[in-house]
């Protein structure tokens, strides 16, 4: 039989009522945080190299990029179990990876679209190109690194789960996986709420008060 | 009127340069002494933007030679004592003007002191936007934004300001106003000034010296010297006398 909704919530309470409860969730989040902060330095890196070298374009475009964006989340989770077992750096580095395409697409997009004439500008002021990387180019790539966050985030909450399924021994996937093992659906219903609502949470809460906040700016 | 000058300021010498097959300068020389106002006048299309840019070093040349204050330009080294305004305002959407002025001292001297605030209001209020330091651009009329970027040029305080048709595109009024606003800006700071432009009248009224460049491949035709006392009038008789002869010299069709 099914549990309903009462049960449900009652085991979505219980769950925010122990300090192992919020536990899981902070230790998933801590997760999703890493690994969307690993994942967008890593794409990014390999979205904005391309713009200095011929060779960099030429691997991101035919390794690097493929590399990503072919392989299944599910895959690198395997792998990864392989080499890290069942620890942090499994669910984080399957974030990373699930990420890591977004940003080098919104990136490379972004790079392209660079107002040359604006560098050329910041050419005259200084020879210092780190400067003009800071203070020019990477602010006008900030609305792509913006929606590959957005998209990034949602991403990253599916393979969290998937990676601490099979990948770690804490999290709400492990606990996902634990009350489905010993056949307590409600609290797989619990648990699902509980990632619904910080999916929203963050993405209506945050990211629409980042956008309203501080991309403004950038809309012309 | 002779006017009394300092000594040179910067040296061209023999400036050739080519987009492949397409010679865009052929044998480019003048020199420019210590406090002059610059005009280099050619139709469009010719080379003078790429002089200008090639002395701010932001195309290369393939022959010749460029000495500043009498030392020869390599590859290095002059920036900090020159600024360039384009023909395009180029600030930055997401900065305030405030910002974008201060964004030239940022890229020079990659920090700027809170010492530095009254650098950038003195550059705000010498092209008259005091009031809107807080703007955005896309908040500016176009002669605005170029005060803007005319300030983000002067902030850093430069002995040498390039400006490339800065005026282009601007309704009358406000060219004319601009005019007479870089012209008392160039004088309080005692720069040495290169004016990029199209338009005769304008480079008369503006300019000690005229460099008259030809159509491509671009060869000086000849350096007019202007030798009108400042405050000038647009109205003069004088100014309309060599505005006659520029075009001849250009071939136009005579004015009535």
């Amino acid at each position: 039989m099914f549990p309903g909704p009462i049960e449900t919530v009652y085991a979505f309470f219980s769950i925010l009522a122990t300090q192992d409860g919020w536990y899981q969730i902070g230790v998933t989040c801590y997760r999703v945080f890493i690994g969307t902060l690993f994942g967008s330095c890593v794409g990014a890196l390999c979205g904005i190299l391309p713009r200095y070298s011929k060779m960099a374009e030429y691997a991101v475009r035919s390794v690097v990029y493929p590399l990503f964006e072919s392989i299944p989340a599910l895959c690198w989770v395997l792998v990864f179990v392989v080499w890290f077992g069942l620890s942090d750096v499994t669910p984080i580095l399957a974030i990373s990876t699930a990420v890591i395409p977004f940003f080098i697409i919104n990136i490379w997009e972004g790079v392209k679209e660079l107002d040359e004439t604006l560098i050329e500008m910041a050419h005259t002021c200084t020879r210092n190109r780190l400067r003009i990387l800071r203070k020019v180019i990477m602010p006008m790539l900030y609305p792509y690194a913006f929606s590959a966050f957005k998209t990034s985030f949602e991403v990253a909450w599916k393979v969290v789960i998937l990676g601490e399924v099979f990948g770690a021994a804490c999290g709400i996937g492990y606990m996902l996986w634990i009350s489905y093992e010993v056949y307590a659906i409600e609290y797989v219903f619990a648990w699902t709420l509980c990632c619904a609502i910080i999916i929203i949470v963050f993405d209506y809460g945050l990211f629409n008060y980042i956008d309203r906040r501080y991309m403004r700016r950038w809309k012309r | 009127m002779e006017e009394v000058k300092g000594k040179e300021v910067l040296r061209i010498e023999g400036l050739h340069k080519r987009f492949g097959a397409l010679v865009v300068l052929d044998d480019v020389s003048f020199d420019i002494c210590q406090g002059e106002f610059i005009c280099a006048l050619g139709p469009s299309g010719c080379g003078k933007t790429t002089i200008l840019r090639i002395i701010a070093q932001l195309a290369y040349l393939d022959e010749g030679r460029i000495f500043i204050h009498g030392n020869e330009l390599i590859t290095d080294g002059y920036l900090n004592d020159l600024s360039v305004v384009f023909q395009e305002p180029r600030l930055l959407y997401w900065r305030t003007v405030e910002e974008n002025v201060k964004l030239a001292l940022e890229l020079k001297r990659g920090r700027v002191s809170d010492r530095d605030e009254a650098v950038v209001s003195k550059a705000l209020s010498m092209v008259g936007l005091s009031d809107f330091g807080d703007a955005f651009p896309h908040e500016l009329s176009g002669g605005m934004k170029q005060r803007a970027a005319l300030a983000r040029a002067l902030v850093t305080e430069p002995s040498i300001l390039l400006m490339d048709e800065p005026l282009t595109g601007l309704d009358l009024r406000t060219r004319e106003d601009l005019q007479d606003e870089i012209l008392r800006i160039w004088k309080e700071r005692d720069m040495t000034a290169i004016f990029v432009t199209h338009d005769p009248l304008e480079a008369i009224y503006m300019a000690d010296r005229i460099i008259v460049l030809s159509d491509r491949p671009t060869k000086v035709k000849e350096v007019l010297k202007v030798s009108l006392n400042r405050p000038r009038n647009r109205d003069d008789k004088r100014i309309k006398e060599l505005e006659k002869y520029i075009r001849e010299l250009f071939g136009y069709k005579k004015l009535e």
